[in-house]
């Protein structure tokens, strides 16, 4: 008010906007650069190659997912007697990322495991940690050129929007029915977009499913609530919902909720807290994810195989998991859930 | 805006110089009538009136009403301390990251205090409304006492809140919510209305009337409209941006809970957007961006333009690449439209 004459109050006001809109699009992001450090005794296994070794994971501090990540590759890497240490970029983008990376590799890890913010900005930073001599292996996200890459360890998208297809179309049976979807905007979520299109690819094999088409939602769990509200005013007979991230899913499972509506058959993807809460109270049917714990650990066994001259898998892909009220107590799918605590 | 309201618009005009609460006071009821809330208010009818020639089975039911308004509740609870903050010409980026802390409050206090009792979900509201408090008035201290531009305080705590949030969390949500909260509040109803829009509708009764007969609410238009003379006319101006501050921060805190009990989780990183949609939707309601003029019933109605046409495409089976263009359209339209009217207004 005082200090700001009213020109530069306007500019500074633009300035916020294009800061916040990056932020959003960047998934959220995290205010203060925090690392946690890896398993201290590394020491026991001191006969094998890989011991000793050191490697550092690059994801981000305010998703659970790359916090599961983090977790298996820990584990992995304290089985195998190696050191892992994660770090977390301030934001979830490619210019808070890149310094790191040099960081990274000023300090000569044996090997680099990095979730990239982005497929095609990360890509110089990325060639500069090979010709420096460090091995790179990619987990969940991964280059658009993949040439500096040693590894990719990723995610199966395409067969989760598959099977978020097949799951809807089982429940319906014969008789089909009226299914939407709710996703992220396109273009600025690549698992999200990759799942939209399979899933309307896979739909169409079944023709007694009328497909009402995909609404688009951010990253507030509010958004898609009232889509979700929107859809069910224009169609009160639609039978089923797929949502492609676990915010959207647990917006539309809001709406619900709100309008005690019965029989919608709502799929979701990412196994978060609430996402489960909704799965074992019923209002979500199914969700879908990956073993992220598991994916992590694989990063760590291929950047181990290419640190110590052992054969390495150019691409590792894992296959998606279906998460039910029924199997979700098991310990055979608990321990993949992204809200379960890592073990120290 | 009647020429009154306009006077305490101009910085330099002598007569808020020499009285500026005796020219609020008796512009208080023409502003009712002339204000802009009447053109958004306008607007708003005709966008409705439009759907339901659109759809009338389904855009126009009780039942769509309800939940348009339903959904519209947290943000119209954001959106009362956002108008006082702007009205009084500073700015607050940190409401987002403010009640992802106060979400996580929240949740944390009540597990702590275990159970699921009415006491549990009492507690769990207070210690919310405390965060989000103290967060405020941190805000209210830098940019009041210390001086500091809003902008720059407020883009620090909002960095620094969503630390705290995310420290407290290690990253991930906490969906450990008392199911009576979620029930009787999150998707609750009295007499066939959301909870969350009786609470909000109380919140925005004290707002405008705080607003319009308080000696609060016109310490808030005469600090925006010149802080420098309204220090000389014996208002205390820092006590005052620090108290805007921090009942923001408690309104935040409110929102937060509302928001814990309204999707049974936390989501600390679902909120970045927050303080964007609040301040369009009370510039949109005809709050000036630059202090001194503005109306809590404005904003109301400056929530529910977007959220009304977010909700009226979809039912019109708008093609969704369509709805956000519409969008944008449609509140560049209002701006201008409520920016004709003032035109003719001042001649």
């Amino acid at each position: 008010m005082r200090d700001l004459p009213s020109r530069s109050r306007a500019v500074a006001l633009a300035a916020v906007t294009a800061a916040l809109c990056a932020v959003a699009a960047g998934c959220g992001s995290s205010s203060k650069p925090s690392s946690t450090s890896g398993a201290a005794n590394a020491s026991s296994n001191s006969g094998k190659p890989e011991a000793g070794k050191t490697f550092v994971y690059l994801g981000a501090s305010n998703d659970p997912a790359y916090l599961s990540i983090a977790c298996g590759a820990k584990l992995e890497a304290t089985r195998l007697g190696a050191q892992l240490t994660a770090q977390y970029p301030t934001a979830f983008t490619a210019a808070a990322q890149t310094p790191l990376v040099n960081s990274v590799i000023a300090g000569k890890p044996s090997g680099l495991i990095i979730s990239p913010a982005d497929a095609n900005a990360m890509y110089a930073p990325l060639v500069q940690a090979k010709t420096q001599g460090v091995p790179v292996v990619t987990a969940l996200n991964t280059l658009t050129k993949p040439d500096p890459l040693a590894s990719q360890v990723l995610a199966d998208e395409t067969a989760g929007g598959a099977e978020s297809a097949d799951l809807v179309a089982k429940h319906l049976g014969a008789r089909g029915g009226k299914v939407a979807m709710i996703t992220f905007t396109p273009g600025q979520s690549v698992p999200a977009d990759t799942r939209w299109h399979s899933f309307e690819q896979e739909i169409k094999k079944y023709p007694k499913i009328q497909y009402l088409g995909a609404q688009f939602t951010d990253i507030t769990p509010q958004t898609a609530t009232q889509k979700m509200d929107a859809i069910l005013a224009r169609t009160p007979d639609v039978k089923a919902v797929v949502a492609t991230f676990g915010i959207a899913g647990g917006g539309a499972a809001t709406a619900l909720r709100q309008r005690h509506a019965q029989g919608v058959y709502l799929v979701t993807f990412d196994t978060r807290a609430e996402g489960v809460a909704d799965l074992k109270s019923g209002t979500i049917a199914a969700l879908i994810d990956y073993k992220l714990r598991l994916l992590g650990a694989q990063a760590v066994d291929q950047a181990v195989a290419a640190t110590t001259g052992k054969p390495v898998r150019k691409i590792v892909e894992l296959p998606p998991t279906t998460f039910t009220k029924a199997n979700v107590s098991a310990p055979a799918y608990k321990q993949y859930l992204q809200e379960t605590p890592c073990p120290k | 805006m009647t020429s009154d309201t306009e006077a305490i618009n101009r910085p330099r005009d002598d007569a808020t110089m020499e009285a500026p609460e005796n020219t609020i006071r008796s512009s208080r009821y023409r502003r009712i009538w002339a204000s802009p809330v009447v053109g958004v208010g306008f607007g708003l009818l005709a966008l409705i009136a439009v759907f339901t020639i659109i759809s009338p089975s389904k855009f126009a039911t009780v039942d769509n009403a309800r939940n348009v308004l339903a959904d519209a509740s947290v943000l119209v609870v954001i959106a009362m301390p956002t108008t006082f903050i702007l009205i009084c010409g500073e700015l607050d980026l940190s409401v987002g990251s403010i009640i992802a802390f106060g979400e996580v409050i929240a949740v944390k206090s009540m597990i702590a205090v275990g159970g699921g009792g009415i006491g549990t979900c009492i507690f769990g509201l207070l210690c919310a409304v405390v965060a989000g408090g103290a967060w405020g008035a941190l805000n209210g201290f830098l940019v009041g006492r210390v001086g500091l531009p809003s902008f720059i305080v407020t883009l620090a705590t909002l960095g620094a809140a969503l630390g705290a949030a995310q420290l407290l969390t290690n990253g991930n949500d906490i969906a450990q919510v008392p199911t009576g909260l979620v029930a009787d509040v999150g998707v609750g109803t009295i007499a066939g209305i959301s909870v969350l829009t009786w609470i909000a509708a109380a919140i925005v009764i004290v707002a405008i009337w705080t607003l319009g007969n308080t000696r609060f609410g016109r310490y808030t238009y005469a600090t925006g409209s010149d802080a420098v003379a309204s220090e000389r006319a014996g208002i205390n101006v820092s006590r005052h941006v620090i108290k805007i501050y921090t009942l923001g921060g408690l309104a935040y805190g409110l929102a937060a809970y509302l928001n814990v009990a309204r999707f049974s989780t936390t989501t600390v990183g679902g909120h970045a957007p927050d303080a964007l949609n609040a301040i369009a939707a009370v510039a949109l309601g005809g709050t000036s961006l630059f202090g001194g003029v503005g109306s809590a019933a404005g904003s109301v109605l400056g929530v529910f333009i977007p959220s009304v046409l977010s909700n009226g495409l979809v039912i019109a089976s708008v093609q969704p690449y369509w709805q956000e263009i519409a969008i944008a359209v449609a509140l560049l339209g209002a701006i201008y439209a409520d920016q004709l009217r003032r035109r003719t207004r001042r001649r």
